[in-house]
């Protein structure tokens, strides 16, 4: 009896010391309420939103929070505070040029910061089509690595697929790796990403308009090296039944005479290892050659370095209305910034979780098939948002 | 019955012949006294007296460089300083110069010497160490045939921190215990002293009896042995010194896969003879020295079993001198002096590397110039690299003093010889052309021993002036010095030409001025000379540099019929135009001392144009691009030859380095040192030294720049080189004082010493330019000037650099400022255990530069270590 009094008493005690504690720490959570504006894409008229879905996503908690449109009418929105990514889908109609149209429509907005009471958030809106014409299938950018665990790099290769019902021809495309980092967020002068992909090296399918035809649910391999790659690393794949190769700089160039090559537009692309860049694939505007195109789109950027000198590039800008799929890359441990305009790729997939990881070697990035049309014909998941249309770190699908 | 006599060097006395009887034997000295001793002397006796210092000599002891009295800026350091000091290495007594600071050695990179500098930029401005001399025992370390490298033959190069080829003496090499005493000439040497542009380092090494030293030092980075004795031969002048010492260090305390080792040995022997007209001394030494770089590759970034670098440098001195002092009154020759010396290096760099080919890769490895079949590089292969590096030096001086008067002039005049020969019997690169480690650098094997040596011949005549007007002394000493290159080929514009240096300086020593009870010595100084630096073998004799070129990559599917072809191109790489390096120096001195407290200022301009840089030179190359559609690929039944292949002719610019004369460094500064009495009781002295410097590094030459890599005109790169006149370069500066507080208290046989650096402000500021080339080329070869059409055209336009004012404005680093502490205990002069801590603290404000927070603070951790020493 004594002891359990002594229980009792030890209880209480302890209780008062928890209740101390705890009333020492204000638990109570801070909310805001969001004010939201939605602006529409330029240059539509009449246009009338319905079924939105707003999803905000607590950055550091992970946790969701989704809110109906009723009509236009913005919700009425209180949220904790914290750092939120805001997504946003549904449905518009709009009239362009006389046409009335039927589409989806999304929003994106990263890093805003919900705090203070009362926050106001402009999001503008961009339309997507989900059945895009080609897109890229799968992009194998960390290259292999040896038995004796050397990097090997020839190997690497786009896989650019046909997710139409159409034939389409390869002939012109344009495919061209970011100048930026994705690890790297830095405020350039000028910020053309609203309307333009600043790209770094570029490269382009060659042929008169109709000589590389890809049939629906047919895909093109566009090797680093088009040779077979086992000869020279066991743990490599044969790349030479390659639809087309690379030309690399002179000294690690090869040359499958069997294998057509690209043309170089700008620069030699190596393909960054560690996935730090973005992809797009575009075209030229019908009839603009490669010296008119460079001609029209040169500008020079600057940021300023953290000591506080600035530092100018000059490069080329790639106008987004030209792009025909975009592809952001990242590795989570050290993600900064998407490289593209939300409307091309509001998401990123990665292999390595962690900067340089020699677990990436041997893998690649692969979107996911979205359904499989009676006929057999793949149709692949393209809602411009790589984070849900690929799988990350997936086995190459040309490794055997 | 009194008699007396006078001790030659180190303490030896002759009375010569004596009656027999009973003596007391004492001595009469400034610096030493000796308690009396008795004698009764009935034959031929040796009596020894053991000395100690006399108690009135604190004022003589520094712990930081001392301002020599000497007709130039001269710092010297002897002994006890760099005992306090507590150095790894020749590089850490760099901290006791005006500008200097300490810092935290850095054993696994080469370390060089910058005098009266602001900045320190990587590349172009290896004039500064090169240009610096470093005499032991009055013989130069010669680095003229140092040929030891591998850049271009390994990718990453291992060895670029360490590379030492034209950039002259590798302090770490250098240890500092068999050390007596270090003078580092800063402003004009005497002509005596050559092949130099920036500055002499005179190192005296120990002589004469010492008991057993032994010195153990250790910090984070290293641990240090030393072991020294001096021995005298018993009935003989004669002494010899035996050193030797051992470092073993890593590049940080945490890295076991990079460190450096240095084992140094020395052997020296003095002998003297005297009568009544002449002073002889003899000396001798060998030296043996030794140093290991190791790196191993750390796994998570090579093929850790396979992937090694080991720089080994062995090298073989013998150095003998000998010294005839003419000591009877009168005499026109005053002495006389030969020193020769020939040192040997056996250098080694083995280099071993997993080779794997990124892709299948065009192996070029043809010797010859033209178009070759060429083959594939195997997949993956372990490639060696052996550096073999035999530098030989021999080196032979010859000087003369005479002294006469006329009127009331006293002349010092020193004629001379200097012979320097320098020649690299080396194998050089050696590996297997079959399994490169570099499969995509264009280079090739050469070997060292191909090289001619180099002789360089040099005589100086200067006259040392002093008269006296009134109570005032005047000094000038003027001379001159040429140097020449007798044995190059005529092709070359340095040949057989003969390189003139002529210097002054003069001293005026005014007459004390009184001020209050003591007199105000002051003297005052100028200076000006050229110092004329001859390039190196490397520079004159440069290797080939090839370029490959592949012309024909078919690459089958069946192996059988691959076929690569590769125009290669050989320049021999030689700027037949090369000269020396020339600095034209001009310094101010004022020297004021009162009641021992000491304050000595010097103003210099240094103006140096000739500097040695690697600059690009651009060529044209015509080569084939074969195209591997003109052969039906899917139906070869047997290899295909070059010839079937239709091709096209192709051009593009291609570069090359070479040496040329394009760095310009002007330096331009205050140097300046006080130095207080001891103050009675606390044996403290006050030393504040520091320096303002103001460096200006320019590039002279116009610059050629190839056009961006990533500019394709019709699919063919580097087809444009733009030409621009602006002056490359930077403006430095620096504002430093060092305060250190000392007390030397030998009754406790402690010194302590603390020392307060801080650098007030840096600066740096780029020159202008507007990034517009002035002339563009095009494979044509030829030039257009860049117009504004030239900005419209889509490629030409890339040769624009775009720059704005705020890449130009000054850009000033406040204040950075470190305590160091320093701790000396002697126990009776058998053992002392000595500590230090670097950066006990500092203080290191974050600045704003263009609306940027530059953070600095929270970056620095102490440095510290301690040592033992021990007399037996």
């Amino acid at each position: 009896m004594r002891q359990f009094k002594l229980l009792l008493f030890i209880l209480a005690v302890a209780g008062t010391v928890f209740t101390a504690a705890c009333k020492k720490d204000n638990l109570t959570i801070r909310q805001s309420d969001v004010g939201l504006t939605l602006t529409p894409p330029a240059g539509l008229q009449n246009v009338r939103t319905s079924n939105v879905v707003l999803v905000f996503k607590e950055s550091n908690s992970g946790v969701d929070s989704t809110f109906q449109m009723n009509g236009s009418m913005p919700p009425v929105i209180i949220l904790p505070d914290g750092s939120y990514e805001v997504t946003l889908e549904g449905d518009v109609e709009y009239e362009l040029d006389g046409v009335k149209y039927s589409r989806k429509i999304r929003g994106h907005k990263q890093g805003v910061a919900v705090s203070g009471g009362s926050v106001t958030l402009d999001i503008p809106l961009f339309l997507y089509d989900e059945t895009a014409g080609l897109v890229f299938k799968e992009i194998f950018f960390t290259g292999t690595v040896t038995p004796e665990g050397k990097q090997y790099n020839g190997d690497k290769y786009f896989i650019i697929y046909n997710n139409s019902e159409d034939t389409l021809y390869a002939d012109g495309l344009v495919i061209a790796e970011a100048a930026f980092l994705s690890t790297t967020k830095r405020t350039y002068d000028p910020d053309v990403m609203p309307e333009a992909f600043t790209p770094g090296s570029i490269v382009m399918i060659p042929g008169k308009g109709t000589d590389h035809p890809i049939y629906p649910g047919k895909q093109i391999v566009v090797a680093n090296n088009a040779i077979n790659h086992k000869e020279y690393n066991p743990n490599s794949f044969d790349l030479s039944k390659s639809e087309f190769e690379l030309t690399m700089l002179g000294s690690i160039n090869v040359d499958n005479p069997q294998v057509p090559d690209l043309v170089n537009v700008n620069g030699f692309m190596t393909m960054h290892n560690r996935g730090f860049k973005s992809y797009i694939m575009g075209r030229l505007p019908e009839g603009t050659t490669i010296d008119q195109y460079k001609e029209t789109q040169k500008y020079t950027y600057s940021y300023i370095q953290t000591n506080g000198t600035p530092r100018y590039t000059e490069g080329y800008k790639f106008p987004n209305s030209w792009i025909i799929d975009a592809v952001n890359l990242s590795v989570p441990a050290v993600f900064e910034w998407i490289l593209t305009a939300p409307a091309l790729d509001m998401g990123w997939t990665y292999c390595g979780k962690v900067d340089s990881d020699d677990g990436r070697y041997g893998k690649s990035v692969k979107r996911a098939v979205l359904s499989t049309n009676p006929d057999g014909r793949v149709i692949l998941k393209d809602t411009n948002n790589s984070t849900k249309d690929f799988e990350a770190e997936a086995r190459p699908s040309l490794m055997q | 019955m009194q008699f007396r006599t006078f001790s030659a060097n180190g303490g030896r006395f002759s009375f010569g012949p004596l009656p027999f009887g009973t003596y007391k034997v004492s001595i009469a000295g400034m610096l030493f006294k000796a308690p009396g001793k008795t004698v009764h002397l009935h034959k031929d006796q040796q009596v020894e007296l053991t000395v100690e210092k006399a108690l009135q000599t604190l004022q003589e002891v520094f712990i930081t460089a001392s301002e020599a009295k000497a007709m130039t800026s001269t710092s010297v350091i002897d002994r006890r300083a760099m005992q306090h000091l507590q150095p790894s290495s020749f590089t850490d007594l760099l901290e006791l110069l005006p500008g200097g600071r300490s810092k935290d050695p850095a054993l696994t990179t080469m370390n060089r010497i910058r005098l009266r500098e602001a900045g320190a930029p990587e590349t172009g401005y290896d004039i500064s160490s090169l240009g610096t001399a470093f005499l032991v025992d009055g013989a130069p370390i010669n680095t003229t045939a140092n040929l030891q490298s591998v850049s271009v033959y390994v990718a990453n190069d291992p060895n670029q921190y360490r590379n030492t080829t034209n950039r002259g003496v590798d302090m770490r090499t250098l240890s500092t215990d068999d050390i007596e005493k270090v003078e580092i000439v800063r402003g004009i040497p005497s002509v005596e002293y050559g092949d130099l542009t920036s500055g002499l380092i005179k190192i005296e090494r120990k002589k004469g009896y010492t008991p057993i030293t032994a010195r153990m030092k250790t910090d984070g980075f290293s641990k240090l042995f030393a072991l020294g004795k001096g021995f005298n031969v018993p009935g003989q002048d004669m002494s010899v010194n035996v050193d030797l010492g051992f470092l073993d260090s890593k590049s940080k305390p945490t890295d076991n896969f990079t460190n450096y080792k240095r084992i140094n040995s020395s052997v020296r022997a003095e002998k003297r003879w005297e009568n009544s007209l002449r002073r002889m001394k003899w000396a001798g030494s060998f030296d043996y020295a030794t140093t290991v770089d190791n790196q191993r590759t750390d796994p998570d970034n090579g093929y850790a079993p396979v992937d090694k670098f080991r720089s080994r440098f062995n090298r073989y001195v013998f150095n003998t001198s000998l010294k005839n002092e003419v000591t009877r009154l009168g005499a026109l020759v005053k002495s006389w002096e030969v020193n020769t010396q020939v040192d040997y290096q056996r250098d080694r760099m083995d280099v071993t590397k997993w080779v794997q080919a990124r892709s299948a890769t065009v192996l070029a490895n043809a010797l010859t110039e033209g178009e070759h079949d060429a083959t594939f590089i195997t997949p993956s292969y372990a490639a060696e690299l052996l550096v073999d590096g035999r530098p030989f030096n021999a080196f032979l001086k010859a000087k003369m003093n005479i002294g006469f008067r006329t009127a009331a002039i006293t002349h010092d005049v020193k004629l001379g010889l200097e012979t320097n020969y320098s020649k690299n019997f080396g194998k050089g690169q050696v590996y297997d052309l079959t399994y490169p480690m570099n499969p995509t650098g264009s280079a090739r094997p050469r070997a060292f021993d191909t090289i001619p040596g180099m002789l360089n011949q040099s005589f100086f005549a200067e006259d040392m002036m002093t008269f006296n007007v009134g109570r005032h002394k005047v000094s000038t000493a003027a001379g001159l010095r040429g140097m020449s290159l007798p044995a190059m080929d005529g092709k070359y514009a340095i040949a057989s030409k003969i390189y003139l240096d002529p210097r002054i300086n003069m001293r005026w020593a005014l007459p004390g001025l009184p001020a209050g009870q003591h007199r105000l010595q002051v003297t005052l100084g100028a200076g000006f000379g050229l110092h004329t630096k001859m390039p190196t073998l490397d520079m004159l004799y440069p290797n080939p540099k090839y370029t490959d070129i592949v012309q024909l990559n078919f690459y089958h599917n069946n192996p059988e019929y691959r076929k690569a072809n590769v125009a290669t191109y050989v320049a021999d790489g030689i700027n037949y135009h090369l000269k020396p390096a020339v600095n034209r120096k001009l310094e101010f001195n004022g020297d004021f001392e009162l009641n021992g407290n000491r304050l000595s200022l010097t103003y210099f301009h240094e103006k140096l144009t000739s500097g040695f840089r690697t600059v690009a030179r651009f060529r044209v190359l015509d080569f084939k691009v074969y195209d591997n559609r003109s052969v039906d690929a899917g139906n070869l039944t047997a290899p295909p030859a070059t010839s079937d292949f239709d091709y096209e002719h192709a051009r593009q610019f291609f570069s090359y380095s070479v040496t040329a004369n394009g760095s310009a460094l002007i330096k331009e500064g205050v140097e300046f040192q006080f130095v207080s009495r001891r103050l009675p009781g606390i044996n403290t002295r006050f030393t504040m030294n520091g320096a303002w410097f103001k460096t200006n590094y320019v590039n002279s030459f116009p610059l050629y720049k190839g056009i961006s890599a990533n500019v394709i005109v019709d699919g063919k790169q580097s087809q444009y080189v733009g030409v621009y006149d602006y002056q490359d370069g930077a403006y430095r500066g620096q504002l430093n004082t060092n305060l250190t507080v000392d007390s030397y208290l030998p009754v406790l046989g402690l010194t302590v010493s603390a020392s307060l650096q801080n650098i007030w402000y840096r600066m740096e500021q780029y020159h202008y330019n507007d990034g517009t080339p002035v002339q563009y080329m095009g494979v044509d070869g030829v030039l257009h000037p860049y117009t504004k059409e030239s900005l419209e055209d889509p490629n030409l336009v890339w040769l624009k650099e775009t720059t704005s004012g705020i890449l130009f404005q000054k850009r000033i680093v406040p204040v950075d400022l470190q305590g160091n502490v320093k701790v000396t205990k002697d126990f009776k002069k058998k053992a002392a255990v000595s500590m230090f801590v670097n950066r006990l603290f500092t203080y290191t404000p974050d600045y704003v530069f263009n609306n940027t927070i530059n953070r600095r603070s929270g970056f620095s951790s102490p440095y510290f270590g301690m040592e033992l020493n021990l007399n037996f």
